[in-house]
């Protein structure tokens, strides 16, 4: 059974990567134009004012990967989407393909 | 070796050749080496992948009904509360909105 969003954090980092997903495009056109060295300087500067210029949420730096289960900000495997504890568990009960507990 | 120098072509002439070869072959004629910000464009963009990172989520009646078509699910205690708010309002009891209460009128006069 999927699940809500877990926690108000994770909801708000949802948030932002909708924001980022949807400016996207619009960014990246200005961002072709700051880079671009054959266009005008003025019209790069201009381009990088407008690219400061646009809210938070919609830089790619504001996301953060929780963990898909708990939350939680810190301590999370990036491969798996799981904090430290929820990959423990996972990983014990074998859920997670390739792996296994250290032992020799 | 003034015979070599002579058998070179001048650095203009090269350039010609250079550019002519950009044309014939269909790439970029970019003398300077100047950056042209293609890399931006030519990148994969990154919010679709963004957007899945927290997997499919269904939250509340509303989500449940349009995940499943024709399931039709009532929210029974929404519902509730609508009508309790129905008739709260017909015996006026409900909280006025903000600029139409008591004090806001007395500050009016």
């Amino acid at each position: 059974m999927p699940r809500a969003l877990p926690g108000h954090l994770a909801l708000k980092d949802f948030k932002a990567r909708k924001s980022v997903a949807s400016n996207e495009l619009l960014r990246r056109a200005y961002l072709y134009i700051v880079r671009n060295e054959t266009v005008d300087p003025k019209v790069r500067t201009a381009a990088m004012l407008k690219l400061n210029a646009f809210p938070r949420d919609t830089r790619p730096a504001a996301i953060k990967n929780r963990c898909t289960e708990t939350g939680r900000g810190g301590g999370v495997f990036s491969e798996f989407g799981l904090c430290r504890h929820r990959f423990k568990l996972a990983a014990s009960a074998g859920d997670i393909p390739g792996v296994s507990k250290a032992s020799w | 070796m003034s015979f070599l120098k002579q058998a070179l072509p001048s650095p203009a002439r090269l350039q010609a050749l250079t550019k002519l070869r950009s044309e014939v072959f269909g790439t970029t004629y970019n003398p300077e080496s100047l950056r042209t910000g293609s890399k931006v464009l030519k990148a994969r963009l990154r919010g679709p992948a963004m957007l899945r990172y927290y997997g499919e989520r269904i939250s509340g009646w509303a989500g449940l009904n349009a995940a499943v078509p024709n399931l039709q699910l009532r929210d029974l205690a929404e519902e509730t509360r609508l009508i309790d708010l129905e008739t709260r309002r017909k015996r006026g009891k409900v909280t006025p909105k903000k600029g139409q209460g008591r004090r806001a009128s007395m500050k009016k006069r």
